[in-house]
């Protein structure tokens, strides 16, 4: 057939071949290397993420935004419904208040008798997540705050009701978020009234699965998970979300962090408790070990 | 009525008109898919939802490949697919090489078979670019599980083998009448079985 000839011999088909298959042996070593040194790979993609998507948050931001208003015109339409919900959660919230109220008086007064100073070193950074993870592959987010703002590797995110996942791979001005619902997430978790331990382990659904307990019979669902500080990985304590039980029966969190709109987040700068190494230079010169006698600093500051 | 022939077969020789390129040159085509790659790879990474049971969004990088390399075959050059995938599997959270991988194998695969789906109707080229990307997906997925990884189930995956799939015409109608790449005309000198139209 006329038009079916391809116009390269057999030399050219096979030239091509040999380039195939030498591609497809590049990207499956690329694969292997990403597989065995994860967090190096991770690295550059950062880097390279860092290099060329920023450039482009002019176009990321109002696109997105647009669309959101496009869903949200669909919601307009139930506003009556809305109007009576939020009507009664604001009732159950009106219990809360005095709850809360109560709670706090009670946690000042129990501080002022303690006198008990709280850990200053959780410092955050807020950053704004500018793209998505792109591909059913991985759930993750881009913010736009990296290195520069003292971002670092393994940090807690959290928005402004829950945790939201952890920081891997930073750049100069970007970093990824691995959320708490991507296959690869594991956090180590604490179930409130019951005190056990758990690892939440994220399975690409809505809600990760709380793994490894010890007597799944006493978790309820509706009961707390928080962050425990085990392994020094999370500040302890950060709230993580509410247990459900799922119809196939496994325990699963529903993260409180709202998924859906998730615009701000904060990037939690957990500095390391430094070890005491020397005397602490504060005022003076560092002073000899042995005790000098007097004229000798008298003499230093005569000079 | 012999002019008419004559003149029918000088517009419409068979190798030429197989190497015609479209509105624009060959050079800018390849220039065009390229940059249109680029902007369907910033539509994936847009923060619409990030929860995890948001609508799948479709694949068009893929699309893109799979229509370029179907009409114009000997012009979707190695480097440019590779390029587009490679680009995509870093910006975007997949496993690196994996996708590009893929991608490369099923272009190859629509590649093979060009000429074949290019002289159907449109219904067989759709139905042969989303059974590639399926079989795509499911060697993808055996992949993640040979290195002990887990990948997104069969849920999600086959959401967004449906979504990429019914967004393949539109991708395809915008490379036919956007940057021009039309299947080649076949030649009025004789039809498929010889015979002299």
């Amino acid at each position: 057939m006329a038009f079916q000839n391809e116009n390269s011999t057999e030399y050219l088909r096979g030239v091509r071949r040999v380039l195939i298959v030498g591609a497809a042996v590049a990207l499956t070593a690329i694969f292997l290397v990403w597989r065995i040194d994860n967090a190096r790979v991770e690295q550059l993609r950062a880097n390279l993420v860092d290099r060329f998507v920023p450039s482009f948050e002019w176009t990321l931001k109002p696109v997105a935004a647009a669309a959101r208003l496009v869903s949200d015109f669909r919601s307009y339409a139930r506003v009556y419904e809305q109007n009576d919900e939020l009507r009664r959660e604001l009732q159950r919230m009106q219990g809360w208040r005095e709850a809360a109220l109560q709670l706090e008086q009670k946690n000042a007064q129990l501080l002022a008798l303690n006198n008990v100073r709280l850990n200053p070193r959780l410092t955050f950074v807020t950053g704004e997540v500018m793209a998505d993870a792109g591909s059913p592959f991985g759930q993750s987010a881009m913010v736009n705050v990296g290195r520069e703002d003292g971002v670092t590797d393994g940090a807690a995110v959290v928005d402004g009701l829950g945790l939201v996942g952890r920081i891997a791979g930073v750049g100069e001005q970007s970093a990824r978020v691995i959320l708490l619902t991507d296959s690869s997430s594991r956090v180590p978790a604490f179930v409130r009234p019951s005190g056990q331990r758990a690892i939440l382990a994220g399975d690409n659904r809505a809600a990760p699965v709380l793994e490894f307990l010890e007597a799944p019979g006493e978790v309820r669902a509706g009961d707390r998970v928080v962050a425990s500080g085990a392994g020094g990985l999370f500040p302890p304590e950060l709230l993580i979300g509410q247990v459900v039980v799922s119809p196939d029966g496994r325990l699963r969190v529903l993260p409180a962090a709202d998924y859906r709109r998730l615009d701000f987040v904060r990037v939690i700068r957990h500095a390391e408790p430094g070890l005491v190494e020397g005397p602490g230079d504060i005022i003076g010169p560092l002073l000899a070990s042995q005790p000098t006698p007097p004229s000798a600093p008298a003499a230093e500051v005569a000079q | 009525m012999r002019e008419a022939a004559q003149a029918g077969t000088a517009r419409h020789d068979g190798r030429r008109a197989m190497t015609r390129a479209g509105r624009f040159g060959s050079v800018t085509e390849t220039a065009l898919t390229l940059a249109l790659g680029m902007a369907a790879i910033y539509a994936a990474l847009l923060p619409y939802s990030l929860s995890a049971d948001r609508l799948p969004a479709p694949d068009l990088v893929y699309c893109l490949v799979a229509a370029w390399t179907i009409r114009r075959p000997s012009a979707a050059p190695l480097w440019a697919i590779l390029l587009l995938g490679l680009a995509g599997d870093v910006l975007t959270s997949r496993p690196p090489g994996l996708g590009a991988l893929g991608l490369l194998l099923g272009a190859e695969a629509l590649r093979a078979n060009a000429g074949f789906l290019r002289s159907g109707p449109f219904v067989a080229e759709w139905l042969a670019v989303a059974a590639v990307f399926a079989a795509m997906l499911v060697a993808m997925s055996v992949a993640l599980h040979v290195a002990f990884l887990d990948g997104p189930g069969a849920g999600p995956l086959l959401g967004h083998a449906v979504v990429t799939a019914l967004a393949y015409p539109f991708v395809a109608a915008l490379l036919n009448w956007g940057v021009g790449m039309r299947a080649p005309r076949r030649p009025a000198g004789d039809d498929r079985l010889g015979r002299i139209k």
